[in-house]
């Protein structure tokens, strides 16, 4: 509780605001405005993690997005969460978090002995190893190293936060806040224009915020944008991605700072931003230099150790050594010294320099020309070895318990080469900076390898003027830069591991094994080692692995580039992405104007497409759900039953030539039909299979009702208006989607008429006058009705449609005036049983590679005239009389069950013929029937052959039958 | 003639719902006729010059609402508009507008097809930018605007009519998931209804 390594006074934490948290179970204190890194190092706390691979011990290595060691579980129960950098995890009261990777603690890690047999885990380990025997892969080896990957652990129970998504505009888009981006967003709002700004810090201000003498300008800048209607400031928003077209992908944490998200508030909100233009104003991240032991707790990046001090009033340490090469990091150690650290002295492969000079004027000891050779301690960092360039082993051992280490900045390029920015070889900071923009984008400030608070927003403000057209007229912070030029090193090749990727394990020697294994592009080379992967993805150390590499290839890093930078730049929740799309409601889902009956009465839902259409309706005494679908069906063989069929596509087609459409729309005719009839059609693809079927009605000579199936109801639509808009877009044709406008229920069964006799009005439902395929408007209970002489089922029938606000009062009329007749409500599950009974094809078989012909419907095309897929049917693969035809199929031993998907081979043979593509219980004669597509189909039927299911282990014996199973003749639905 | 049933009659409870705080949204269903009209093949002009005799209803272009005669006409595509009024009756908005257009347009009654859900309030652009990605800022979709867009996944006439209040044109049978996800998406703004 005591801090001890908080600073008197200094940095911007709120020391009024003291904040309890835990940390593996331990109580610590830390103040409002920490994160959680800073406030584990105000306590003393320095190992907080292990290794990926070897769990080897780890510390706090820098402080913002790039960390790669300080990853912890956050939260308890179901809101744990794995791997949360405690460098960007802001501190809040209560806050609980743990270390991962370990057991059994953090101290005492038994897999620490992976160590022991670390030269055998080298980069490649587990495709080397575990190669035999062939068939423990699946069985021992994964499993394994599945138990023994990753590094936190999931809560393993469904998510209690809600997560949002959300979108916006704007003429400019910056992203980072630090001097160039709030410069570029002053600028560019001052000339008017609509400016958002994202952060991903809690706090504005970028890297100003360990610049204590830029405070004034900061808040100020801030202050200014504040005021303006026309800025957004986001804190807490990560820019995670930049798309085509400027879009970028972002997440505004919104209430990671609280132990639970305050009522009503989502935890994330997932933002697409559009914007004209967008300034990258990300700054650069610090690189280390790999040197052996480089990534014991207590070695920590130099600027990391400057934020701590001077935003956070933290000490990283008592007693700290500098290893850099260019002048950029100097400041960092000198801001240590004046925080009252201990200065052990600055090691430097330069000869001289002008920091290095002051460095020595400031009573620091500087070893010139010199390296680190390896770092001493256990579970934290005792001190540097040191020798002089081009020395051996190590000469001097120097005592510090923070190593700061600088191999210079590397610009944060993730986001314009999302954007396909080429990158550019910077010679001076031996970086890559972004080339020329590809998009309406301006990359500014440090992330375009500019050095230098006052040039960085300098920058920034040039940027926003031009976008907006208007000079920038405020004051630019003022401070000298240091010389940024680097001496490169990138390694010291000593005795023991240095690391290029400290979170993955990855060390110098692993690249150049991968380079003398082949893996020797820089792609390559990255997923062979792991190395810039993770959730870091070598934001620090990236570059120095490429440099490793380039040099084993004998050529410059530059030569070689870095592996290429996708989305995310930075981890992204799941629940962010999911976003409100959890459970049912991942996609929309449609009800029809009936649905509040069905549930009413119990039915069982089932989902077909985004529809929510009953199954069947249980009842008590119902033995299964089978029982309820055959009591379904035969009420509609023997007595009358009803269906919500609203769910079939409808489309109004008006137009002087609504007639011609048709007729080139669907492979039958219909300007013959007479108005009031209905015909049945079959509309092919452009490829000569069958695409969709339907029934339409002629309302008058230029207005014609169409049905679809309902899960075409869409592609047909667009199928109509894709060839009105190219093919002919001359006819006089409109269409309109009237699917949700008429509700349908179908009553079938040899008493619908009686049914329907006492409650429609306005309609003569006689056979005579009203015959099989007939359509004529009425009224039930004085609602408008439209009645169609239509059968699925095979059944006399009708089909009722009506404006479905008025669904409902007509389903309970034709409900009750049916009772005396045992109406019974029958779902998708009778209605297909019904339909296989009487051979009617469905999506089943109508499933995108079938032909009229293969269905038994080439008979309907109609002899003269042109329609869609009249030419590519009569290709000879498509027109081959061998093809599988629609058959019928039947278990010999009547309960047998058939399966859909089984193949029909000859006794004894393996050779598939056909497929059996539905399957039902029958009521209409007994046992298991299905259809089938079966070669030389016709000519096999009243043969034997068995269906067989490969997957469970099944062969059925089967008899091949007509697949008409009811009424053939078609009695039954002009009686 | 008996009431028609509104699909999501009971579907929004009255009171004050999701987060606290000031300046709610408010949220409602209000009864409208609607009717698709589209203007036959070259009758564009016939039809717009029928339907301002008939009911002083000037078509207005892509993306611009207009009125006139108690009729509200939406664009939906080119030359086709969706025209809402107050309820009139069952068939009667589709049966007027088809006397006054006649051979000119295609009418398409969606009085039963359709439904509207309205909102309103000075939020009310950060819930709908919560639902689809049309640029909500009120100085860009500015009053009289109509966009037709997917909002939460599914296709919408939307509209900003005077003020602060928009309304949605949506399929009457994704009605009641397109509401969850209005509410879901006003829940963290906080709303009214009555």
């Amino acid at each position: 509780m005591t801090q001890r390594f908080r600073t008197q006074a200094g940095g911007i934490v709120d020391r009024s605001r003291p904040l309890n948290f835990q940390f593996d179970g331990k109580r610590y204190q830390g103040y409002a405005g920490d994160t959680l890194a800073s406030a584990l190092l105000a306590n003393g706390v320095r190992l907080v993690g292990r290794s990926f691979k070897l769990h080897r011990p780890r510390g706090i290595f820098a402080a913002g997005t790039e960390e790669p060691n300080a990853l912890a579980e956050m939260r308890l129960g179901a809101r744990r969460e794995p791997n949360t950098r405690m460098t960007m995890q802001e501190l809040y009261d209560g806050l609980e978090a743990a270390s991962q990777n370990r057991w059994p603690s953090l101290k005492w890690d038994l897999l620490s002995l992976n160590g022991l047999i670390s030269p055998a885990l080298s980069a490649g380990f587990y495709y080397k190893t575990f190669m035999w025997p062939a068939s423990f892969w699946e069985k021992v080896y994964e499993p394994l190293i599945r138990r023994a990957a990753g590094l936190g652990r999931a809560s393993g129970v469904p998510d209690p936060d809600v997560y949002e998504a959300a979108h916006r505009h704007c003429d400019v888009l910056v992203v980072g806040s630090g001097a160039a981006g709030l410069a570029a967003a002053r600028a560019a709002a001052a000339g008017g224009a609509r400016v958002m700004l994202c952060e991903q810090d809690f706090a504005l201000g970028g890297g100003l915020l360990a610049e204590p003498q830029q405070a004034a300008w900061l808040a100020e800048s801030v202050k200014a944008l504040e005021g303006m209607a026309n800025v957004t400031l986001m804190p807490r928003t990560t820019v995670f991605g930049y798309y085509d077209h400027n879009v970028v992908g972002a997440i505004e944490r919104v209430a990671d700072h609280f132990p639970v998200p305050p009522p009503h508030t989502p935890r994330h909100r997932y933002w697409t931003i559009r914007a004209k233009t967008i300034v990258l104003a990300t700054g650069a991240f610090e690189r280390f230099i790999a040197f052996p032991d480089n990534d014991r707790p207590g070695v920590m990046l130099a600027g990391a150790a400057q934020t701590y001090v001077n935003r956070y009033g933290v000490k990283p340490g008592e007693r700290a050594l500098l290893f850099a090469n260019h002048d950029a990091a100097y400041p960092s150690l000198f801001a240590l010294q004046d925080a009252g650290l201990g200065i052990a002295g600055v090691v430097d492969p330069r000869a001289d320099s002008a920091m290095m000079t002051e460095a020595a004027a400031r009573g620091i000891q500087v070893y010139a020309e010199s390296e680190v050779v390896g770092t001493v301690g256990g579970n934290e960092v005792r001190g540097a070895g040191i020798r002089r360039i081009g020395g051996a082993g190590t000469e001097t051992v120097a005592a510090a318990d923070l190593v700061c280490v600088s191999g210079g900045v590397n610009p944060a390029v993730h986001l314009a080469s999302h954007s396909q920015t080429k990158l550019a070889w910077n010679d001076k900071l031996a970086t890559f900076v972004p080339g020329a923009a590809v998009m309406r984008q301006h990359s500014v400030g440090s992330a375009n390898g500019v050095v230098g608070i006052q040039e960085a927003a300098a920058e920034g403000a040039h940027a926003g003027a031009a976008i907006a057209g208007k000079v920038a007229d405020f004051d630019l912070p003022k401070a000298v830069a240091p010389d940024p030029t680097v001496w490169p090193l990138w390694e010291v090749r000593a005795r023991g591991k240095a690391f290029v990727d400290i979170q993955d394990d990855v060390t110098a020697d692993d690249i150049r094994l991968a380079h003398r294994e082949g893996f020797k592009h820089i792609e390559h080379a990255k997923r062979y080692t792991t190395h810039a992967m993770g959730t870091d993805q070598g934001k620090s150390g990236g570059i120095v692995g490429a440099a490793v590499l380039a040099k084993a290839r004998g050529q410059r890093v530059e030569e070689i580039g870095l592996p290429a930078f996708r989305p995310f730049t930075t981890p992204v929740s799941w629940g962010a992405i999911a976003g409100p799309h959890t459970g049912k409601h991942f996609m929309p889902t449609r009800k029809t104007a009936l649905h509040a009956w069905h549930v009413a009465h119990d039915a069982v839902f089932m989902e077909a497409g985004q529809w929510l259409r009953p199954a069947y309706y249980p009842r008590k005494e119902d033995a299964d759900a089978w029982a309820s679908v055959l009591r379904e069906a035969r009420a509609a063989r023997k007595q009358v039953a009803i269906c919500d069929v609203s769910t079939l596509g409808k489309i109004d087609v008006q137009g002087a030539d609504a007639a011609k459409f048709l007729d080139l729309l669907y492979s039958n005719t219909f300007s013959t039909l007479k108005i009031g009839r209905a015909r049945y059609g079959l509309m092919l693809r452009e490829d000569g299979l069958v695409f969709d079927d339907g029934t339409t009605t002629r309302l008058a000579d230029d207005h014609f009702f169409m049905t679809t199936t309902t899960a075409n109801a869409g592609p047909v639509m667009a199928h109509m208006e894709f060839h009105l808009q190219t093919c002919w877009p001359d006819f006089d044709v409109q269409i309109a989607s009237v699917t949700d406008q008429w509700a349908a229920m179908s009553v079938a069964g040899p008493r619908a008429r009686d049914t329907l006799l006492p409650i429609v009005t306005g309609l003569d439902l006689s056979n005579e006058a009203f015959p099989f395929m007939g359509v004529a408007d009425a009224q039930i209970e004085g609602c408008p009705v439209r009645v169609f002489r239509i059968s699925f089922s095979g059944e006399l029938a009708y089909e009722v449609a009506t404006p479905a606000g008025y669904a409902d009062r007509v389903w309970r009329a034709i409900m009750t005036a049916g009772e005396k007749h045992g109406i019974t409500p029958y779902g998708v599950e009778a209605l297909n049983l019904l339909r296989i009974e009487k051979g009617h094809v469905t999506a089943a078989e109508l499933n995108g590679t079938t032909t009229a012909a293969d269905v038994g419907l080439g008979r309907m095309f109609k002899k003269q005239g042109d329609f869609i897929g009249r030419s590519l049917v009569q290709r000879n693969g498509i027109a081959d009389a061998s093809r599988p035809r629609l058959v019928g199929v039947r278990s010999i031993k009547r309960d047998q069950k058939l399966k859909a998907g089984a193949h029909l081979t000859e006794a004894g043979s393996d050779l598939s013929l056909g497929w059996i593509t539905s399957v039902t219980l029958a009521v209409e004669l007994e046992g298991w029937i299905g259809l089938a597509l079966l070669q030389d189909g016709e000519s096999r039927i009243g043969t034997r052959m068995e269906a067989r299911y490969p997957l469970a282990d099944e062969t059925v014996p089967v008899e091949i039958v007509s697949p008409h199973f009811v009424d053939a003749a078609n009695e039954r639905v002009h009686a | 003639m008996p009431d028609a049933h509104h699909p999501l009659a009971g579907h929004l409870p009255a009171g004050r719902h999701g987060a606290a705080g000031a300046d709610p949204v408010r949220l409602s269903t209000p009864a409208r006729d609607i009717v698709q009209v589209a203007a036959r093949k070259g009758q564009s002009d016939a039809l717009k010059s029928l339907m301002k005799s008939a009911f002083g209803l000037e078509l207005g272009a892509s993306g611009h609402v207009a009125s006139g005669g108690g009729i509200t006409a939406l664009p939906i595509q080119p030359d086709a508009w969706m025209l809402t009024s107050e309820p009139r009756g069952e068939g009667a908005l589709a049966a007027a507008v088809k006397q006054a257009v006649g051979a000119a347009g295609a009418v398409v009654d969606q009085t039963h097809g359709r439904c509207v859900i309205a909102i309103e309030g000075a939020r009310s652009p950060d819930v709908l930018s919560r639902l689809g990605r049309i640029d909500m800022d009120p100085a860009v979709f500015t009053a009289g605007k109509v966009a037709v867009a997917p909002l939460a996944e599914m296709f919408c006439v939307l509209s900003h009519g005077p003020a602060q209040h928009y309304e949605m044109i949506i399929f009457s049978t994704f009605a009641d998931s397109f509401l969850h996800s209005v509410i879901t998406a006003a829940t963290t703004t906080g709303y009214q209804v009555g």
